[in-house]
């Protein structure tokens, strides 16, 4: 009788833990299946009242969007920015990391709480000055401008995360390649950084997302010739309003680079977003 | 030349070099390491926060540019700290950060206890879990914004079954700034819920299991012997969700603008109309300096509580 009891409560017990499971995968996906079956919707059925759950799917909506100029340029502008941005930040961010975890010099330590003090500031701090400076400039929608944005404000996170896994690499293996008559540029380089591949494979993948996913300063920026895809997207709304399936359509391709990502590379990504959190 | 060549390869005696020379590129090293961050430091954010402060001091209308920028000292910041505006607007910011950020470290902690076991189709869950976290916030935004559309949102249809009214989500005062934390709580969950499951496994599973041969009942344990030890993790992941929350901007641009009325508008929103929608550039400006000083003060009292937290270990 007692182990039929227990049997019975672990059943119960598995019931209710993989239902309240299923409910909370569905409030997490249901936006995003609203996002991407809509845009195979036509007009009629994208609005209906009731909702229409079943439907005939419809390409007329991802036509509208790819011939659609100014969205092509945005996502053209979205994948060279986020490109750019994140080598120049993996560069800047690696050096900055070896610095610190490598040598002890004046204000070391200082430095690397205030790494996480400059992650506090909000982005209209950057983008203000840099918007009435590059007005003077007339630098305004040109790379170099977003391109130093998009970059300052990455860095100090991809320092913090890479200060961990920097951290993790012996000075032992630095030292055997100073023996073996590398400076410490080469040691850097050769030794040390590939050491450190699954780090900055994190960081690389994070300052990639985050800048895909970068709205203010697109906002502020850029004009015509620079313009994102989020910003792209966000014109569907403004153009038609009621034109619901094309600007789902617009957000689908939006997400999918993302998405794409951050299922193939869950890994890292998880290193990376936990790495300053947890030690070990 | 020969000369040259012959006395720098006389100081480079194999394994060993004149001491001079080793010295003085010692000292280099670490900096020529840091110079490209440095240098994109001062040049991007030094100089313009110097700059952000000069602007602050100006009243300087970028619609009216033949009116100049005229020095007015601390006119502008007068002015704010006058304006019901600014004070409705800190309050705004202050209730969206308070109610997503307890909401989401519950939902989020929760969710790492619930799912800290060994069950089918993990890898599915986590998969699931990131999407949120990957997802562009302006999609989101625009998604969610068509869920609660009045007429023809699913929300309200789904209310229909229960034959609740669905009011006009986005477009009431009494529910705009809830739909808006609901939404950044959809968001930003995962988040939590990633950081606190990996605190969780890494945990020592001894205490929890000295624990248990004692007697202690499952939430005992939770309370005096996990919350301890997971108090760092905690305090990391709060830090940086409260500062995120303070610079919410994305998801309340695309869905109500600040609006309906101010009822969304966060110090952010007031900001970035003040400096680029009415482009009076001191005010804006000055309102930044003002927003960076609250964070400022937010963050040191809680990176404090964080330093003497990992002191105590």
């Amino acid at each position: 009788m007692e182990s039929y009891n227990m049997n019975a409560r672990r059943v119960i017990n598995d019931i209710v833990f993989y239902l309240t499971l299923a409910v909370m995968l569905f409030i997490i996906l249901f936006p995003i299946y609203i996002t991407v079956s809509t845009s195979f919707k036509f007009q009629k059925d994208a609005f209906s009242v009731p909702p229409k759950w079943l439907f005939i799917p419809t390409m007329t909506n991802f036509k509208a969007v790819f011939l659609n100029e100014a969205f092509a340029k945005g996502i053209f502008n979205s994948f060279t920015i986020s490109f750019i941005t994140t080598i120049l930040t993996l560069f800047c961010a690696t050096t900055a990391a070896y610095s610190f975890t490598r040598f002890k010099f004046k204000g070391s330590n200082k430095i690397t709480s205030s790494i996480l003090i400059t992650r506090m500031i909000p982005n209209i701090v950057l983008a203000l000055p840099l918007y009435v400076l590059g007005q003077k400039l007339g630098t305004i929608d040109t790379y170099p401008l977003m391109l130093a944005a998009m970059v300052t404000f990455a860095l100090p996170f991809q320092i913090w995360l890479l200060l961990g896994f920097f951290a993790q690499i012996p000075r032992s293996l630095d030292e055997s390649a100073l023996v073996d008559g590398c400076n410490w540029y080469t040691a850097f380089y050769k030794i040390v950084c590939p050491s450190a591949l699954p780090g900055i494979a994190a960081s690389a993948i994070l300052t990639f997302i985050y800048s895909w996913n970068d709205f203010f300063f697109a906002l502020v920026l850029t004009r015509k010739n620079l313009k994102t895809a989020p910003l792209a997207t966000m014109d569907f709304i403004a153009f038609d309003v009621f034109n619901w399936g094309a600007t789902m359509a617009a957000c689908t391709i939006l997400i999918l680079p993302t998405l794409i990502i951050g299922f193939s590379m869950q890994r890292y990504i998880i290193k990376g977003l936990t790495a300053g959190a947890v030690k070990g | 030349m020969d000369i040259k060549h012959a006395v720098a390869s006389r100081n480079q005696i194999p394994g060993d070099r004149s001491p001079l020379d080793w010295n003085n590129r010692q000292k280099l090293v670490p900096f020529v390491f840091l110079l490209p961050s440095l240098a994109l430091f001062i040049t991007v954010i030094l100089y313009p926060i110097c700059y952000v402060l000069w602007l602050s001091a100006q009243d300087w209308n970028l619609l009216k540019p033949h009116l100049g920028a005229q020095f007015v000292w601390f006119a502008n910041y007068a002015e704010l700290l006058k304006s019901k505006d600014f004070w409705s607007s800190i309050l705004i910011t202050l209730k969206f950060t308070f109610w997503s950020v307890l909401i989401e470290m519950l939902l989020g902690f929760a969710l790492a206890l619930f799912l800290n076991r060994e069950y089918y189709c993990k890898k599915l869950v986590q998969t699931v879990l990131l999407a949120p976290i990957m997802m562009s916030q302006v999609a989101s935004g625009i998604t969610l914004k068509f869920i609660l559309a009045p007429d023809f949102g699913y929300l309200n249809y789904f209310l229909k079954f229960f034959k609740i009214p669905g009011p006009n989500w986005l477009g009431d005062v009494r529910f705009a700034l809830p739909s808006v934390i609901a939404i950044d709580v959809w968001l930003q969950t995962s988040f939590v819920f990633l950081v606190l499951y990996a605190g969780l496994q890494a945990l020592p599973s001894e205490p929890e299991e000295a624990a248990a041969v004692d007697g202690a009942s499952k939430w005992q344990i939770i309370r005096y012997v996990i919350i301890p030890l997971l108090k760092p993790v905690w305090l990391v992941i709060l830090i940086i969700r409260i500062m995120d929350a303070l610079r919410a901007f994305n998801t309340i641009y695309v869905m109500t603008q600040g609006g309906p009325g101010n009822s969304t508008k966060t110090i952010q929103m007031l900001d970035y109309q003040l400096s680029f929608t009415y482009f009076k550039v001191g005010s804006g400006a000055s309102l930044a300096i003002i927003i960076v000083f609250l964070i400022l003060a937010f963050g040191g009292i809680l990176i404090k509580q964080l330093n003497t937290n990992q002191g105590n270990d």
